[in-house]
């Protein structure tokens, strides 16, 4: 994965535990909205999970979809996407969440760097850090990718687990109390 | 000396003949500065058209009759002071005066009012009858405070620009004359006379220091350090009481940087991270400009978990202030006034003031009951003569009156309420958070605009949280301006106007709520913990730390929780019911949207919704004060020339418009960071300081910084984590130079410059002053920050009067 590494981020070659289903959809599907996208081509793309020795593996039907907490009990969700555009460079990634039950949840994260058609690591934030709320709920999840001149638009749809709390980043895994101030 | 005579003849239409000012100079000519543009584009899809405001700051009273000026921002100036009746709570008049109006003084025979225009080079004089400025009298841009000699002949003058108190003579006809000045300490904006006329005393506010000038002979005689700002000031009897904030700059106790200045490591405060962040009074001798009592927050122990407890001897609580110093009963104190034996303060922080009883025999404070202000963000504060309290509510538009036992007698728009009250939109929300921050604190205690005064920096380094050695490392605080000239922000490149959370959590941490503690259940708490809390819940773990991190149990310093809230979205939703008025966003530039339809929603106003409103707001204004400096001198165009040049290469890191690279002037989209320009700020023992944590980084991907495996294997780092921190690299992006005429005077990341010299020269560089340091170097090698060693003194004169225009 040292090709999809930021600057030595450190997440780069976490263990992701994303358990894979069927229920995944691709991008390119015309009732797309989410702002400029007329101005823009659309390209498709993929969301999933990578690991080292699995590689990207996109989410299917009842995907589970991890909750991790880690640095100051942030509690969060992660993804990757790809995509066949293997000249894609970078874009800026939009996410949205809807937890069964809950408000819907939305970030950026912007200057997400692609290599080789697959993104660095996308998080996805909780408002609140209520862990055992959200376990267990199905929550479905959108991402929009983009630069000046491309987007892809790409859902999953998943259940919210919790198999361990804590953010695995190589062989020790990162818990709240261990983060520092 | 400058003859500064201006008459009906120069300009000013109207009016009566004035008792101060009058006269002309033929070569005078009325200005004002032009607010920075704002980069943030209209086609940003946060952007939101927001409501004129007026900003009301300042008040003085004379009989039923109060005025209060109307500064505006910074980026929309007002230029109007209201003239109210308080007898009957009507607004008489709003007076067109400069631009920018602040300060306000009565004229010794009560017939004009002096009004500071920040913005304009002259300060206006309203006939007090007529509500008509009569007359201008020239000044230096921001003029911002005056206070009257007790005779009335002598008028003294803060000026921000020029770091000055500047002096006018009045004879008896009225004339003014401008006679000189005195240099006093970085950012003056109040000042005060004692009652015997031997002194004036000048608050100092980013440069953190009160300037004592002996009238007589008008030399500057003290200069009382305090480490912190100095909000306000007023003298009771010869006792000078100054709103401040804690000396403490969230150091260890005993490690980190001698801030202190006692010749030992740490700053002696035991409390960690923004906890060690208190409100204070300090009461100054003023003949001999010593501290002689300072106090502090009622609540510097214990609410939040991080709280160190007086008793706990292993955690240094014996260095906390002693109980009997904890009065100071809310935030942000921010102005006072005397009033007999007696003085009032406002807090601006928390929507509160409050009295204190002042003993005169030895300047102690007794404090009496806190009130709650009937508007937001009380800043300038008067005492009528029938002892009534008014107060101008900066944010809420208003104008407070309260009897002295705190019922409200009225609360009269003085400002602008056409677009709606405030706040009226997502960017306002965020203003309301910056500026009333406590109010969404766990104790109460903390506010944003704390350190980031009137949106700019303090002259001051902290140890900040999110670093790899958290009480050790040393940030120089950040202005919060100018915000759409460099993004990502934060650490140098690591969060945007959405996602700064960290650092908003330090107001609110998680484990001060029972549900999400996980400290208390580090597998989750039950899942109806939030409907039927466990008997946990009750228990009382908190405002003991052993290490300033993590919450302990079973102990006999245990105290309870901060709030009665289980979870912090239900803290964060009740605060904002009680506080805003509402729960949700208004939706214009802080919503939820739909990635598929694109359609957008309003977003609870809790901790996420909390911090994008900020981020909104600090994108929405530049807050950027005006630059005073002439682009068009003959010095600066030379220094343009210099910057622009191959040989400084400054323009390939500072290129216009903000003088900064960011994502939005990048056409890649994506931030550019660099190694460190300058030597990274090392340890005694090597550790580099700059670092952030192993916990910051995995939750932000955007932060690049090498790790101690890459560089010196598994093996190495486990035995020492810090073995490779002499190559370890936190890769940065580059300082927006946009504003920085008004900066504090530190520069680096870690303030270790004292200066722009300082900042731009090379070591051992000829035109550095006597007692400068040069840093433009890193480990050795000159030049790093921009090529200056092969410049002339008198080039580097011009390289800095052309930055100082920016």
């Amino acid at each position: 994965m040292a090709g999809c590494s930021v600057g030595g981020s450190m997440r780069s070659s976490r263990r992701v535990a994303f358990a894979l289903g069927a229920a995944a959809c691709a991008s390119g599907s015309p009732d797309t909205g989410g702002g400029d996208g007329a101005d823009k081509s659309e390209f498709t793309c993929e969301l999933g999970s990578f690991t080292e020795e699995g590689g990207f593996a996109p989410f299917g039907a009842n995907a589970e979809l991890e909750l991790q907490m880690g640095f100051q009990g942030f509690l969060l969700v992660s993804a990757y996407v790809s995509t066949s555009e293997r000249d894609f460079p970078a874009g800026d990634a939009a996410m949205s969440m809807v937890v069964e039950g809950a408000d819907r949840i939305d970030g950026k994260q912007p200057g997400v760097a692609f290599v080789d058609g697959l993104s660095d690591e996308i998080l996805i934030f909780f408002t609140a850090n209520y862990l055992s709320y959200y376990e267990g709920r199905g929550a479905d999840l959108v991402v929009r990718v983009e630069d000046v001149s491309r987007y892809c638009v790409v859902s999953a749809s998943g259940t919210l687990v919790d198999d361990d709390p804590c953010i695995h980043t190589g062989a020790d895994p990162i818990c709240p109390e261990d983060t520092g101030p | 000396m400058k003859p500064s005579q201006l008459g009906l003849g120069c300009g000013v239409a109207g009016g009566l003949l004035m008792t101060l000012g009058i006269g002309c100079t033929p070569d005078w000519t009325a200005a004002s500065l032009t607010p920075y543009a704002n980069p943030f584009p209209k086609d940003d899809p946060q952007w939101a058209l927001q409501p004129h405001r007026s900003k009301p700051q300042e008040v003085i009273t004379q009989g039923d009759r109060a005025w209060v000026s109307l500064p505006g921002t910074s980026d929309v100036p007002d230029d109007r002071v209201a003239v109210i009746d308080l007898a009957d709570g009507s607004v008489i008049d709003r007076v067109e005066v400069g631009s920018n109006p602040q300060g306000l003084v009565l004229s010794p025979d009560g017939r004009s009012v002096l009004v500071l225009n920040r913005f304009s080079n002259w300060m206006s004089v309203v006939d007090s009858e007529s509500n008509v400025e009569v007359d201008r009298i020239p000044t230096d841009f921001y003029a911002t405070e005056a206070v009257f000699s007790p005779g009335g002949s002598t008028l003294w003058v803060t000026n921000r620009w020029l770091d000055q108190v500047r002096i006018w003579e009045f004879d008896a006809d009225g004339r003014a004359t401008e006679v000189g000045g005195v240099k006093v300490g970085v950012n003056p904006r109040d000042l005060a006379m004692s009652p015997d006329g031997r002194f004036v005393a000048v608050a100092n506010l980013t440069g953190l220091t009160v300037s004592i000038i002996d009238t007589e002979s008008r030399d500057l005689v003290q200069t009382v350090d305090l480490r912190a700002p100095p909000n306000g000031l007023a003298f009771v009897g010869e006792w000078l009481v100054v709103p401040t904030l804690s000396a403490s700059s969230n150091h260890l106790p005993f490690a980190g940087p001698d801030t202190d200045g006692d010749g030992q490591p740490g700053d002696g405060t035991p409390n960690s991270n923004f906890q060690d962040s208190q409100n204070e009074i300090a009461v100054i001798d003023s003949e001999t400009g010593t501290v002689v009592h300072r106090y502090t927050s009622d609540t510097i122990c214990c609410k939040d978990f991080r709280d160190i407890d007086p008793a706990d001897a292993a955690l240094y609580g014996e260095l906390l202030p002693p109980a009997d110093t904890w009065i100071v009963g809310g935030a942000l104190p921010e102005q006072v006034v005397a009033d007999g034996d007696g003085a009032w303060v406002t807090y601006s922080g928390s929507n509160q003031f409050q009295r204190f009883d002042v003993d005169v025999a030895t300047g102690a404070l007794t404090a009496r009951k806190v009130f709650d202000t009937s508007g937001h963000n009380p800043h300038g504060i008067a005492v009528t003569d029938d002892g009534r309290v008014v107060i101008a509510h900066r944010l809420g538009e208003t104008l407070g009156v309260y009897e002295a036992d705190g019922t409200v007698d009225a609360n009269i728009v003085v400002g602008d309420v056409s677009d709606g009250d405030f706040p009226a939109t997502d960017a306002e929300i965020g203003e309301l958070y910056n500026f009333v921050t406590s109010k969404f604190s766990v104790d109460g205690d903390q506010v944003c605009a704390s350190c980031h005064r009137e949106q700019g920096n303090i002259n001051k380094v902290f140890g900040m949280p999110l670093s790899a050695y958290g009480g050790q490392n040393s940030r120089m605080t950040m202005a919060a301006r100018g915000a759409a000239d460099t993004r990502p922000w934060f650490f140098e490149g690591a969060m945007d106007q959405t996602n700064f959370r960290p650092v908003i959590n330090e107001f609110a941490r998680v484990e001060n709520f029972c549900c999400e503690d996980y400290t208390l259940f580090p597998d989750g708490a039950p899942a109806d913990c939030a409907s039927n809390p466990p008997p946990e819940c009750a228990e009382e773990p908190n405002a003991y730390t052993p290490d300033g991190i993590t919450a302990v149990r079973g102990s006999a310093l245990a105290h309870p929780r901060p709030t009665s809230s289980l979870t912090r979205e239900a803290f964060y939703l009740e605060r904002a019911q009680a506080v805003i008025g509402r729960t949700e966003s208004f939706g214009d530039g802080v919503y939820a949207e739909d990635l598929l339809t694109g359609a957008r929603s309003p977003i609870p106003l809790d901790l996420d919704g909390v911090t994008k409103s900020l981020g909104v707001f600090l994108l929405q204004n530049t807050a950027l004060l005006p630059n005073p400096n002439d682009p068009d001198d003959p010095t600066a165009l030379r220094g343009r020339a210099l910057f622009e040049s191959t040989t400084s290469n400054c323009v390939s890191c500072h290129p216009a418009p903000g003088f900064a690279v960011s994502t939005d002037v990048n056409p890649a989209g994506v931030a550019v960071r660099m190694d460190p320009v300058v030597t990274p700020n090392y340890s005694d023992v090597g550790m580099n300081l700059d670092l952030v944590s192993v916990g910051f980084q995995s939750i932000f991907p955007m932060v690049e910084q090498d790790t101690c495996e890459a560089l010196c294997g598994e093996a190495a780092c486990a035995e020492d984590p810090a073995a490779c921190d002499d190559v370890r690299n936190l890769r940065i992006n580059a300082t927006p130079l946009r504003g920085i005429w008004d900066r504090a005077p530190r520069m680096y990341h870690d303030g270790r410059a004292q200066g722009l010299r300082e900042a731009i020269c090379t070591p051992g560089h000829p035109a550095l002053h006597p007692g400068e340091r040069g840093f433009n170097e890193r480990n050795g090698v000159p030049d790093t920050n921009g090529g200056t060693s092969h410049l002339s003194p008198a080039e580097i004169d011009d390289l800095m009067a052309y930055i100082l225009t920016l």
